[in-house]
């Protein structure tokens, strides 16, 4: 029974913590502007970082390496070195922009600017990553986060004409509205908010903290295979709750109460209230992790001690480098940079971050002297390489066409 | 416990170590799987015409050398301004006290104790900035025992003036007797000394692999034939068809400065 509510929370955490700023916006802009008609670019992205989140974390649970480790001892110190750079960089970006996104979630609820917000979120951010047990940061904020399943209620309670959406969801098309490369550009961005690179650093090295071993392979699974899918659900409700309400209306979403609209229209306080718990959890969770995540690259490129399994004296450097981010997002987000952008931002560089990530997990799931028995088999390796050439395609293909749309205007 | 040694198959015993992939860049764990380090470089001695891989380097200064350019100049110049020591040199830890390698280097007690009480940025933080701040010492006390915040000065493992690095004859250029080009050096392979010890010891090299390409060389597709994914294995593997293996013994001399080795005439 406490195996099966153990399997059950890591699920529900899974959900709930599947959803960050870079979800949340891409996927009701998209919406507002595309429909559903990018819904296949969600599935397919949340394959992937199934894929290759199970792969790193069961390289975690066997051998005790996490995914840093492996980028550097296969790419060896310079590409690894501007692997670091490339994806630390990105994983800043995104810790800056969900920490922007806490602060607007806040000032949704209470109307005060959220340039006021910032500093208070930054140290909140800083004092859970520096006091707050792993376990505990991960339980409470996934769960939390399962208040945006409201986004999924309220397409139910909208009750839209189900036909054109289904339609439009499974015979993909560039609406006549947009350009194509415009619908190129958004299918780059939603597949590398889906699979931004701080997923698999915040999973492996999540498993190093909780000391998984072999034995845990199989909640692992479950948490990844049930889990992360039905938060793929959640993203793809946002889209479609945005094409139901907003689309209509020619309302383009520029801004985090743009993307609540929806649940308001459907329920009205009730789930503007609930709306806004799911963005703070789901904000705040995402802050800590890619704060983690930034610490947890920098100490396993150089081999210094990190995680939060240790007391911080013993992690000096790690929690100097976590120290220095959520002070250095903050800075930035005073200057009054729009955190919305920061968020579409991120999500492109993270499409350009990615084979460098994704290439050492692929080899070192392979590799028997790590882990055995526990190889990748057959499936695993065919939808690994599979992803791998999708990776590099959009990693090419970021920046063009970021350039070619001018970010999508 | 070493929990890579448990699950993953061992590395062999007897089996020559491909000192590239298996040791260099790799995770050095102590006792308790406290973090100490990376293999930033391995240390090589010249004995009686033998090559033997003698011990670790850790730390920015050896890391720093292994960058190209601006960035390797700057960060060696960097670590030498920071520093105490008039002329640091890296630090280098004996094979001696390496208990196993899998997917982590795995070090014994004097080592961890040695190795965490010479990371001078970890412990000017922790003197300065993390153990200032309220609740530093707060949490789970996994490894236990005494934690170091002052440099140790007891032991002076500093790179010997005389010794190679495993990282300049990695990419050295290969000639034959004849003085043709036989590409470079991909990978070197080692054999403990003796295997009746419990701890790893000096290993010595046992052949050098050598061919027309690096890229990729450290992914380690050339250890396993049976590695997949089959698509991505068979695509190095023609990468690297023309890469050949040089016994130690086929090798006349090594350049260091010069980063050449040349092979003997070998006649077939």
């Amino acid at each position: 029974m406490k195996r099966f509510f153990a399997v059950a929370l890591g699920i529900l955490t899974a959900i709930g913590g599947f959803v960050d700023i870079g979800d949340l916006v891409t996927n009701a802009a998209v919406g507002s502007r595309f429909g559903l008609s990018l819904a296949w670019v969600v599935v397919i992205g949340v394959l992937g970082i199934c894929v290759f989140a199970e792969m790193s974390g069961r390289v975690a649970a066997v051998s005790g390496r996490a995914t840093f480790d492996l980028i550097r001892e296969r790419l060896g110190p310079r590409v690894g070195l501007a692997a670091l750079v490339g994806s630390m960089a990105v994983t800043f970006l995104t810790l800056t922009a969900e920490i922007g996104g806490v602060a607007l979630a806040l000032e949704l609820a209470t109307s005060l600017n959220y340039l006021l917000w910032v500093p208070v979120v930054g140290v909140l951010v800083w004092v859970v990553l520096w006091r707050v047990r792993f376990a505990v940061l991960e339980n409470a904020f996934g769960l939390a986060g399962l208040a945006l399943i409201v986004f999924a209620v309220a397409v139910w309670k909208l009750a839209p004409d189900w036909g054109p959406l289904v339609t439009e969801a499974t015979h993909p098309a560039v609406p006549a509205t947009e350009d194509a490369t415009t619908y190129w550009f958004y299918a780059v961005a939603l597949f590398g908010a889906a699979m931004t690179p701080y997923e698999v650093f915040f999973f492996s090295s999540g498993g190093v903290e909780e000391k998984w071993g072999a034995g845990s392979l199989r909640t692992m699974r479950a948490n990844v295979f049930i889990g992360f899918p039905l938060g793929g659900l959640l993203s793809l409700a946002i889209a479609a709750a945005a094409a139901i309400v907003l689309r209509p209306q020619g309302i383009e979403v520029a801004s985090l109460g743009q993307v609540a609209l929806p649940v308001l229209v459907a329920f009205g306080k009730v789930g503007l209230v609930l709306v806004l718990i799911g963005f703070f959890a789901a904000t705040f969770g995402a802050a800590c992790e890619t704060g983690l995540s930034v610490g947890y690259s920098v100490a396993q490129y150089f081999g210094w001690q990190w995680g939060k399994f240790v007391e911080p004296l013993r992690a000096a450097r790690f929690h100097t480098v976590v120290l220095l981010s959520c002070v250095a997002g903050v800075g930035i987000l005073l200057t009054t940079v729009d955190p919305i952008l920061v968020t579409e931002y991120s999500v492109v560089f993270s499409a350009l971050a990615l084979p460098l990530t994704y290439l050492p997990i692929l080899v070192v799931a392979n590799d028997r002297t790590y882990l055995g028995e526990h190889v990748n088999g057959r499936v695993a390796n065919l939808l690994g390489t599979a992803y791998l050439a999708v990776v590099v395609v959009a990693s090419v293909a970021a920046i063009p066409l970021m350039v070619l749309t001018g970010a999508g205007q | 416990m070493s929990r890579d040694t448990e699950s993953g198959r061992p590395i062999e015993p007897g089996m020559p170590l491909s000192l590239g992939l298996r040791l260099l860049d790799h995770q050095i764990l102590g006792q308790e799987q406290e973090m100490v380090g990376n293999v930033d470089d391995v240390a090589l001695e010249e004995q009686d015409g033998r090559l033997v891989a003698v011990g670790l380097l850790r730390g920015p200064g050896a890391w720093a050398q292994r960058q190209p350019g601006a960035l390797g100049r700057w960060g060696r110049a960097i670590w030498r301004r920071l520093d105490p020591r008039e002329d640091p040199r890296p630090l280098v830890l004996p094979l001696d006290h390496v208990v196993a390698i899998g997917s982590a280097v795995h070090v014994d007690p004097w080592a961890d104790a040695f190795l965490a009480g010479s990371q001078g940025l970890e412990l000017w933080l922790r003197h300065h900035v993390v153990g200032r701040i309220p609740g530093a010492l707060g949490g789970d006390h996994p490894f236990g025992g005494e934690l170091a915040s002052r440099p140790r000065q007891d032991a002076d493992l500093d790179l010997p003036a005389d010794a190679h690095l495993l990282s300049s004859l990695l990419g050295a250029r290969v000639l034959r007797a004849d003085g043709s080009d036989a590409g470079r050096v991909v990978e070197v392979r080692a054999v403990p000394v003796t295997r009746m010890s419990t701890r790893v010891g000096p290993l010595v090299v046992t052949s050098l692999l050598h061919g027309p390409h690096r890229l990729g060389g450290e992914l380690g597709y050339r250890e396993d034939p049976q590695m997949g994914p089959r698509l991505i294995g068979s695509a190095l593997r023609w990468w690297h068809r023309h890469a050949v293996e040089s016994s130690w013994d086929d090798v006349r001399s090594v350049d260091w400065a010069a980063r050449q080795v040349r092979l003997r005439d070998v006649r077939r």
